[in-house]
């Protein structure tokens, strides 16, 4: 079964139709990459897959949920616990340090910040950011406060991470150095990603790549260079 | 139009509800400045009104004071020179009781030469006796005479025109009976509405040529002076003053004024606060106009100027509103207070245009820090965005602010004179710096506190941030100033008020038996036990009343006078003292010559308890006797004057005016039962007392009609309107607080939606603004508490302005009060507002740049 099914998913804002009866299909380990010019409603699909916003109509299956029909609190445990976001403005609490920035869904969650002191240590290590957990977000460089939003994605192991953009306010060495590291995630710990990107480069670590036009979808399959080709 | 103008315009209707909340705050500030020079006027025409309504224009007052003495009105025609043409109008004014089928009241009788007074004085009717005559009997004083009664009081009292009356006069120790012949209109001698003034002739109480008041009109200013000399040597013990005795209205309007326009600095003070934060919001919305301008090559000087035009827009439109409700709020006001005066009050042009300067300055003083710190940042600097976390509080600072608070606010408690100023300048400013610098140790403390009862959820998130957020801070700031701004505010209009409290308020009874007559103790107690006879009485004490003074005090300094009461035993003290301490009945009938001092002489004259005074008395004929006693006990009472002392019976009985039997009933009788006991009471007063078929000097009132019933409609109407200024006050502080919050939530918008991307429930949300509201609440009050601590330092000052000196304890008790509602208030608007917020945020924004 796929991990996550979106079934004839319409979006209208007013007359006007963003996402015209689309369907799509992603299953666990997969790396999508959603690309299309600006306006086309890449975006809004994002968020629409991860509950942060509802379609018209149509309906968006997590692991056979439809999380459409879910009510906000919910939503908010399914955010907290299947998915992971990133998006291009890093967006961490500014008054959480590092450490609580990245353990702020197990705090929310009621369960015990010990429990998950491995998991984080192995995470901050991984991403390389360490020496920052006692930071405060505007102590890092772009690059690292990214750095702390994908351990924060990653901290409750969810199943998939959505991202819009994750590398849109980085230079392109950081960028780079970002989309290899979700490579590496995706690989490592598969992890399902989906991102968002205008970036026909980034676009080509995932391993599929759909393109978002007058609200439909055409998807490209890529065998492409992936991450070995970038990291040569 | 100019673009900058335009653009200006079409910035203030995007931030319509900010906009709107300064322009508000603007209009407050004029309406009050606009009040306040006018407050002047309102208090002294308060003060005058009383004097004003009997002296009617004259320009100089011979008087006794109502303390008994009387004079001779053919004695002082005969110091007027002919050649002078002084008109001069001769009163009999005493207190008396009016007594009807079904209760008594308190009066005050002006008595005149009634056809010359209503010859000289044009009264409106409201209503007039259509019988045949007034006059039926060639002797005076016993019944039929004419009476002119006020509107008000009359219709208090169910009076009607050709009702008969009975007014006891003291003279004669008599009810003389009267007949209403008008019921006059509130003007003129009635004009205070309240008033309790009845106005007759001389001859209905068998009094010719006997006077206590005399007013004189002069026809050439100058012979002021020279009467002045003439009476002053004839009646060395009168008081000569003008007419409507300005001096004394004025010093009292002074004292007033100055106590008002201290509370309305600190007003203005919370009123600018809620302007900045308002004035912040807006700023943060400017901060990518700015940035546009400044990348046009607009100097910090024109950004400056551009954000003021948009600030003087608001100051203008709050100012014409201000000023326009201003005006009219002082004719209600000066209607409401001064109906007959209202045209007394003037609004020269002055006023207008120094309350619309002032209010523009305020306006223009409240924005200008992010103005000007807007301003000077780079282009580099507002694309950064504020740096809003909070860096490390300076321990030592803050170690140094709070030892000098405590220090300067303990030193201020041993100090006199120009010395509290000084230190008080010193404590503000240390209290200034203890208040920046204590809110984060302690929000921090009180987090890690609540961490340790809840370490996951909503509550652990706040309590991880709070003491991160500069705008947190601020909050706690703001909050703990309004409510040090709140209590010092609250607490001169406490002490403006007790100026109008009536000095009977401090006896607690049902009944009061007033007793003129002077009598053995044996007389004394068969009054008390005539009516403690009566079944439904629970218990009678009395008390004579006399005057002592103070020692070292010339018999001429009026400052010295002390009440002076002689109490029959320890349960009389009882009903007329408040906190008494437990010890206090033990040390009353153990020591021989006992005195219990009322707090304001104790503070006064920096007397103790155990310390041995001799007291003065007020006449040589006493000179002989020795008033030395101990002091056992303090009184805590508090009414407008409180120059008041309590001794035995028996060290007193050689010199007093009048005794008071205080009677007090079983409560839990009907209403009918308790009008049929007052009216046995009154009899069994007037049965024991009598002697000869006289009523024995004795008169009945209830409570309520002895202690409130003289007190004017002006004194209640300005008890009444710095009540509507408290409560105002409390208002605004809501005000500021809601504004506050919506200010500081609102603002946050996007770094709650960090926390809902991250699986924030609603529960979980609400838990974390409970969190934040409470840290903040608590840490504010805790603040706020140490500056009403360190105001109440200063209160004694305060008070001594109006010539009170009142012991405010060390703790403000009314601080833990105000401190738990101004917490309750704000954690309750902060969730409210929080939950208003969620609503409003949406995650499908979470894209856009957060910080």
């Amino acid at each position: 079964m796929s991990l996550l099914n979106a079934i004839d998913v319409v979006k209208r804002f007013g007359e006007t139709t963003i996402l015209d009866s689309v369907s799509l299909s992603v299953d666990s380990g997969d790396f999508l990459s959603i690309t299309g010019a600006s306006g086309s409603g890449k975006s809004t699909l994002l968020t629409i897959l991860g509950g942060i916003d509802k379609p018209t109509d149509g309906q968006v299956l997590i692991d056979g949920k439809d999380i459409t029909k879910m009510k906000e609190n919910e939503l908010s445990i399914l955010r907290r616990t299947t998915i992971g976001f990133v998006f291009q403005f890093f967006n961490l609490a500014p008054y959480l340090t590092v450490r609580e920035n990245i353990l702020l869904p197990i705090i929310l969650s009621g369960k015990s910040q010990k429990s998950y002191s491995s998991k984080f240590e192995q995470l901050v290590e991984y991403l390389g950011i360490q020496d920052h957990v006692s930071k405060l977000p505007d102590k890092l460089s772009g690059g690292e406060q990214q750095r702390v939003a994908i351990a924060r994605g990653l901290i409750f192991d969810p199943k998939m991470i959505l991202m819009d953009e994750p590398t849109g306010n980085l230079d392109s060495k950081t960028g780079n150095d970002i989309m290899k590291l979700l490579k590496d995630i995706n690989k490592n710990l598969n992890t399902t990603i989906i991102q968002v990107t205008h970036s026909e480069k980034n676009a080509q670590f995932a391993n599929r790549i759909i393109n978002i036009s007058d609200g439909k979808l055409v998807e490209t399959t890529n065998k492409g260079p992936g991450v070995d080709e970038h990291t040569a | 139009m100019n673009i900058l103008l335009k653009h200006t315009l079409r910035s203030i209707a995007k931030s319509k509800s900010q906009a709107l909340m300064i322009v508000f705050t603007i209009v407050i500030i004029t309406i009050m400045l606009f009040v306040s020079f006018s407050v002047s006027d309102i208090f002294y025409n308060i003060n005058i009104a009383e004097y004003s309504r009997v002296a009617q224009g004259a320009d100089m007052l011979i008087t006794s004071d109502l303390n008994g003495d009387t004079f001779s009105s053919a004695h002082v025609e005969k110091l007027l020179d002919p050649n002078d043409n002084v008109q001069s109008e001769y009163f009999l004014r005493f207190n008396s009781v009016m007594k009807t089928t079904d209760d008594s009241k308190v009066i005050i009788v002006e008595a005149v030469d009634l056809s010359e007074y209503l010859n000289n004085h044009t009264l409106e009717f409201a209503e007039r006796w259509k019988g045949d005559t007034a006059i039926v009997s060639d002797t005076p004083y016993i019944e039929y005479y004419p009476v002119i009664l006020g509107e008000t009081f009359a219709k208090n009292a169910n009076i009607s025109a050709g009702d008969l009356i009975e007014i006891y006069v003291p003279t004669y120790d008599m009810y003389a009976k009267l007949i209403v012949l008008y019921i006059a209109k509130n003007t003129g001698i009635f004009s205070i509405g309240a008033g309790v003034n009845v106005l007759l002739d001389f001859s209905a109480i068998g009094v010719i040529g006997v006077i206590n008041a005399v007013y004189l009109k002069f026809n050439d200013p100058g012979d002021y002076q020279k009467y002045e000399t003439i009476f002053k040597q004839a009646y060395p013990e009168l008081t000569i003053e003008e007419g409507n005795r300005a001096s004394y209205a004025k010093e009292i309007t002074m004292n007033n004024t100055l106590l008002f326009v201290a509370g309305l600095i600190f007003i203005i003070a919370v009123m600018m606060l809620i302007q900045l934060t308002s004035y912040l919001v807006i700023s943060r919305k400017r901060m990518s106009e700015m940035i546009i301008f400044k990348a046009s090559g607009a100097t910090p000087l024109q950004v400056t100027f551009i954000m003021l035009v948009e600030v003087l827009i608001y100051a203008l439109i709050g100012l014409s509103i201000g000023l326009v409700a201003g005006r009219l709020a002082m004719q209600i006001i000066s209607s409401s207070l001064l109906s007959a005066q209202i045209n007394i009050i003037s609004y020269p042009f002055w006023k207008y245009v120094l309350s619309a300067l002032i209010a523009i300055f305020v306006s223009i003083a409240a924005c200008l820090s992010p103005i000007l710190s807007g301003a000077r940042k780079s282009i580099r600097e507002l694309v950064a965005g504020a740096q809003r976390n909070i860096k490390p509080t300076n321990l030592v600072a803050f170690v140094i602010s709070t030892v000098l608070v405590i220090g300067l606010a303990i030193m201020l408690k041993f100090i006199t004179g120009i010395g509290v100023v000084i230190v008080s300048c010193f404590l503000i400013i240390a209290a200034g710096l203890f208040i920046y610098l204590s809110a984060t140790p302690i929000i921090k403390f009180l987090s890690f506190l609540f961490r340790k009862l809840k370490a996951s959820g909503g509550i652990a998130i706040s309590t991880l941030s709070s003491f991160k957020n500069k705008s947190l801070r601020s909050i706690t700031i703001l909050l703990s100033t309004v409510f040090a701004f709140t209590f010092i505010v609250a607490s001169v209009i406490d002490l403006v008020k007790l100026a109008v409290v009536p000095y009977n308020s401090r006896f607690q009874s049902d009944y009061v038996i007033v007793s003129l007559q002077k009598r053995d103790v044996a007389g004394y107690d068969r009054i008390r036990d005539s009516i403690t006879s009566i079944s439904e009485i629970k218990s009678v004490g009395y008390i004579n009343f006399g005057v002592l003074m103070a020692p070292d005090n010339p018999i001429e300094n009026l400052d010295g006078y002390i009440n002076t009461y002689g109490a029959r035993d320890f349960e009389s003290v009882e009903m007329v003292c408040e906190n008494l301490s437990s010890d206090a009945k033990e040390r009353w009938n153990s020591t021989d010559h006992p005195v219990i001092v009322n707090s304001e002489l104790m503070i006064k004259n920096n007397w103790q308890i155990g310390d041995t005074i001799s007291f003065l008395p007020t006449s040589t004929d006493f000179v002989d006797y020795d008033f030395t006693f101990l002091i056992i006990g303090i009184d805590y009472s508090v009414t407008s004057y409180d120059r008041v002392m309590y001794v035995k019976i028996t060290d007193f009985s050689m010199m007093f005016d009048s005794t008071m039997f205080l009677v007090n009933i079983d409560q839990n009788l009907s209403t009918e039962d308790e009008q049929l006991l007052f009216l046995v009471v009154r009899d069994a007063a007037e049965n024991a007392a009598s002697d000869d078929n006289k009523v024995g000097q004795i008169y009945a009132l209830r409570y309520d009609e002895w202690a409130y019933s003289g007190t004017s409609d002006t004194s209640k109407g300005v008890s009444n309107l710095l009540l509507l200024l408290q409560v105002a006050i409390y208002l605004i502080s809501v005000l500021g607080i809601i504004n506050v919050s919506i200010v500081a939530i609102f603002d946050r918008k996007q770094e709650l939606l960090v926390y809902k991307l991250s699986g924030m429930t609603t529960k979980n949300y609400s838990m974390f603004s409970l969190g934040e509201a409470s840290i903040v609440a608590i840490t504010s009050s805790f603040i706020g508490y140490i500056l009403a601590f360190v105001i109440n330092g200063l209160l004694p000052s305060m008070s001594a302005l109006v010539a009170k000196y009142i012991d405010f304890g060390i703790f403000p008790r009314s601080g833990v009060f105000l401190g738990l509602l101004i917490s309750l208030a704000f954690v309750i608007i902060w969730f409210v507002v929080s939950l208003l917020n969620n609503k409003k945020i949406h995650l499908n924004s979470i894209n856009e740049r957060l910080f």
